[in-house]
């Protein structure tokens, strides 16, 4: 049966691979915000990226009543 | 224009293009008020059969695909285009590169969706989900995609912002991702203008169809629109993302682990186990990123909880991410093996995908367009109130339309499942389950209904703001900043560290995959060693591994490599697997392979021949028509479907079939062994009109398939093209196939012409007849006396 064919494939090492490389990357990534991200300034700033474009753009300048960011 | 500011910072004025952004908005009004339309006179079909007209250009397996093309590519599309110009110009602090390449985006893609809208209707479709667009039109969307990323990363090129919001990388995410499965699923070989054939065939082509369809909903619907949410939740909500080391582990999490859940659409079919079963376990895993970036949203929410109370927009954000946390629960419930044996093939399914499409990014773009459009024209909006009546009536509408799908589709389920005390089917009459369902229908129809319906009222509330604005236009001034100064070239990206340690890892486990016996403990041992290596490196130099990522961050080349990295990984280790046993398969079995091998005697039992030229016509109707939207040609391993439906479906039984009928929904029966189940009078009276033999079907009417015909010659370069993708005809197969296919429509016609009925040989009847018959059998003949050939064959 060709169901065999494939569980008995040589390629079945592959997906294995596959979930080594993701736990390594993930255990990378994890790594890397708890112990690499310490500037909390830095973070706090990025993570505010959207905000700060609002004390330079003149649409809130011209229109006072959406400056809280919703509409009215 | 440049100043300079009294600290000697350069500072650069930039006009945002906010034209393009109005563009997309309107065409995503107009685009979703027809999509939610198709929609609901679909739903209609489902509960009044009559709904059609009569006509075969609106018959649900035409319209279908309208619906769900319309509802993703234009409306989540165009919002998504929307959302993204907005605010990647204000994120990078930069103009758009490129106005022409903007416009040339923007009606690119509303060409792409006329053409859909015209060829749908006229059954020109390749009728795989989501990718039914015929290759012309396949190559415009590569076009209009390849010139929307050239605008995109040549804006993030000379952007003024150095660092890379988190919006942004799901949107490099998207882009990336949605060119190389668009591309790799829509090979095909072209048989003429109008049609082609994919290169894949059966469970090639199911594998990567799903790999795919699902990566369509996690690129196309998941990442843009959590992108936007990064974006617009926080401007609605005027409060930082809640946890931006959240963000980074949300983001490489779920591109990574999206990718391979492809196969949890194929579960029990004849899809390889092994495929089946890493499809499952990365959709179950799927669950913990997707709830992490749907708290990270809400708990952006905290301390502005109380403007959920009087402002739409957070409204609409909320339920929108409510629903993504909805549907990603569901999502990996039903990519689990025994829940998708009751859920798969029923109506759960689309009330699965309704939670998503319309409740998560409906419901999202609704909230963005609430948000940006009075900015865009200056002004208020028009009414709040209209807006609030619009939120109410759409999360009613889209709360009935869910809730009737879950009922009727577990109840289906249950009802094809259920057994009596002697082991046999309990409701041994399909039709049972959909009769069962007829109320769910008409709940799902009101449910649409009002959805629809709200839309208008969006429509309204944009005429009206826009009418008492006029278009703005934005001016900043920046500081002018180049982001790959400071010595942070991709060079010295590439070759750090971090990077040398990563592509170590990559390379070590792939030679692991390749390597024998004796050297893989070796090369086991290598990267253990490496691995170990890269702790140590961190140990002594974490500052340095800290930045570097904060440099791959802003470095927009190095960050779209490791994104397009990790998404290959997951596609390359389930397809090309697939792809290089499959073509290992011996499409033809003879005696001496039989004797050298006894084990291929089972499969040659299987295996499936060639389609006569009528059967191949009868079968390019069947796609064109889009039958597969309801009807499955899979059947799976259990007792009740063996017992309704026939021996279960194998693997060698459709390796031929270019594309894959397999289906995902049964509002009819499955037809993988329908052939000789009825006679032909059978089927020509249940395709004039089924319910003169199954009375409660809800089945379009097919009378034109009496009328129209199939032109011989084609189908000698179709059969052409099939042998250049495999399939085994043989010369004479292919010089006598305008001979073949008429004389099998004789006997077919001269059946019926004994019980009255008068049919032409080359007729679209004619041929479907002789495909439907053909399912789940060997070759029939093909003439009134068998000839040589045909016993050959």
């Amino acid at each position: 049966m060709f169901q065999d064919y494939f569980a008995q494939s040589d390629h079945l090492i592959w997906p294995v691979i596959g979930l080594l490389i993701f736990v390594l990357l993930f255990v990378g990534v994890l790594a890397y915000v708890f112990l690499g991200l310490r500037d909390k300034d830095k973070v706090n700033e990025i993570a505010a990226l959207p905000l700060s474009e609002d004390s330079a753009t003149d649409d809130h300048l011209n229109n006072p009543s959406l400056a809280d960011g919703r509409a009215p | 224009m440049e100043a300079t500011l009294s600290d000697n910072t350069q500072m650069k004025t930039v006009v945002y293009d906010d034209s393009i952004v109005r563009a997309f908005s309107i065409v995503t009004i107009i685009w979703g008020v027809v999509a939610f339309l198709v929609g609901v006179i679909i739903a209609s079909q489902l509960s009044f059969w009559q709904a059609n007209f009569g006509l075969e250009w609106l018959s649900f397996g035409r319209l279908r695909p309208l619906h769900t093309n319309a509802a993703i590519f234009a409306f989540v599309g165009n919002g998504m285009f929307a959302g993204i110009y907005y605010s990647t110009q204000r994120l990078l602090k930069v103009r758009m590169a490129n106005d022409m390449l903007s416009w040339a985006n923007f009606w690119g893609w509303q060409l792409v969706i006329v053409l859909a809208a015209v060829t749908y209707p006229l059954g020109l479709t390749q009728s795989k989900e989501y990718a039914e667009l015929i290759w012309p039109v396949d190559l415009l969307v590569v076009v209009v995609w390849v010139i929307f990323a050239v605008n995109f990363f040549w804006t993030l090129a000379i952007r003024n912002e150095k660092n890379l919001y988190v919006a942004i990388w799901f949107y490099i995410s998207t882009i990336v991702t949605i060119a190389v499965l668009y591309i790799v699923n829509n090979l095909q070989l072209p048989t003429s203008l109008l049609h082609s054939y994919p290169i894949y065939g059966g469970v090639q082509d199911a594998l990567v169809q799903w790999w795919y369809g699902h990566n369509a909903v996690a690129f196309f619907l998941t990442t843009p629109p959590l992108g936007l949410m990064y974006y617009f939740m926080i401007k609605a909500a005027q409060r930082p993302v809640y946890s931006y080391r959240l963000s980074v582990v949300h983001f490489w999490s779920l591109i990574f682990l999206y990718i391979w859940a492809g196969p949890h659409h194929l579960l029990y079919t004849a899809l390889p186990d092994w495929a089946q079963t890493l499809g499952m376990i990365f959709s179950v895993m799927l669950w913990a990123p997707s709830w992490g970036g749907m708290l990270n949203g809400l708990l952006t929410l905290r301390g502005a909880w109380d403007k959920l109370r009087t402002d739409p927009v957070i409204k609409f954000f909320v339920v929108a991410v409510t629903f993504y946390g909805m549907s990603t629960f569901e999502g990996p419930l039903l990519s689990i093996k025994s829940v998708s044996a009751l859920g798969h093939y029923t109506d759960w399914i689309i009330g699965h995908v309704h939670g998503g499409a319309l409740g998560w990014n409906g419901f999202m773009t609704f909230g963005i367009l609430y948000w940006m459009w009075p900015r865009l024209y200056g002004t208020k909006l028009y009414s709040t109130k209209l807006a609030e009546l619009h939120f109410w009536i759409a999360t009613i509408g889209i709360l009935l339309y869910v809730v009737s799908m879950w009922v009727s589709g577990v109840s289906q389920g249950l009802f094809w499942r259920a057994m009596d005390a002697e082991g046999f089917l309990k409701y041994p009459d399909f039709i049972e389950a959909i009769t069962n369902s007829v109320m769910m229908y008409h709940t799902r129809l009101l449910g649409g209904t009002l959805f629809l319906l709200s839309s208008f009222l969006l429509a309204y509330n944009m005429i009206m703001t826009a009418r008492q604005g006029k278009p703005s236009t934005v001016t900043v001034q920046v500081p002018a900043r180049r982001p790959a100064g400071d010595g942070e070239s991709a060079w010295a990206l590439l070759t750090s560290a971090p990077m040398l340690f990563i592509t170590g890892i990559l390379v070590l486990a792939i030679w692991f995959g390749l390597a024998g016996s004796m050297m893989s403990p070796v090369v086991l041992a290598l990267l253990i060693v490496v691995f170990v290596a890269a702790i140590i490196s961190y140990g002594l130099y974490q500052n340095r591994w800290g930045h570097w990522y904060g440099l791959v961050e802003r470095h927009a080349l190095v960050f779209t490599i490791l994104a397009l990295v990790a998404i290959l990984i997951g596609g390359a280790v389930e397809i090309i697997p697939t792809i290089i046993q499959s073509n290992k398969v011996p499409l033809e079995i003879t005696e001496e392979m039989i004797a050298e091998d006894p084990s291929l005697a089972e499969t040659a039992k299987w295996l499936q021949k060639p389609y006569s030229p009528l059967e191949l016509a009868g079968r390019d109707i069947y796609v064109s028509e889009g039958c597969f939207l309801c009807h499955s040609q899979m059947i799976r391993p259990f007792r009740h479907e063996v017992l309704r439906y026939g021996d279960y479906s194998r693997l060698e039984e459709s390796l031929l079939d270019h594309p894959f009928q397999w289906g995902s929904k049964r509002t009819g029966l499955d037809l993988a062994r329908v052939g000789g189940k009825y006679d032909n009078l059978w089927h020509y009276l249940h395709l004039m009109d089924p319910r003169s033999t199954s009375p409660a079907s809800n089945m379009p009417t097919y009378t034109h398939f009496k009328t129209g015909t199939v032109d011989p010659a084609v189908m000698t370069g179709r059969m052409r093209a099939l042998r250049k993708l495999g399939t085994p005809y043989s010369d004479e197969d292919i010089a006598l196939a305008e001979q073949r296919f008429m004389s099998q429509g004789q006997l077919i016609s001269d059946y019926l012409a004994d019980k009255d009925v008068d049919i032409r040989p080359d007729s679209k009847m004619a041929a479907m007849i002789a495909y439907l018959q053909r399912l789940g059998r060997g070759p029939q003949p093909v003439a009134a006396v068998p000839d040589e050939t045909a016993l050959e064959q």
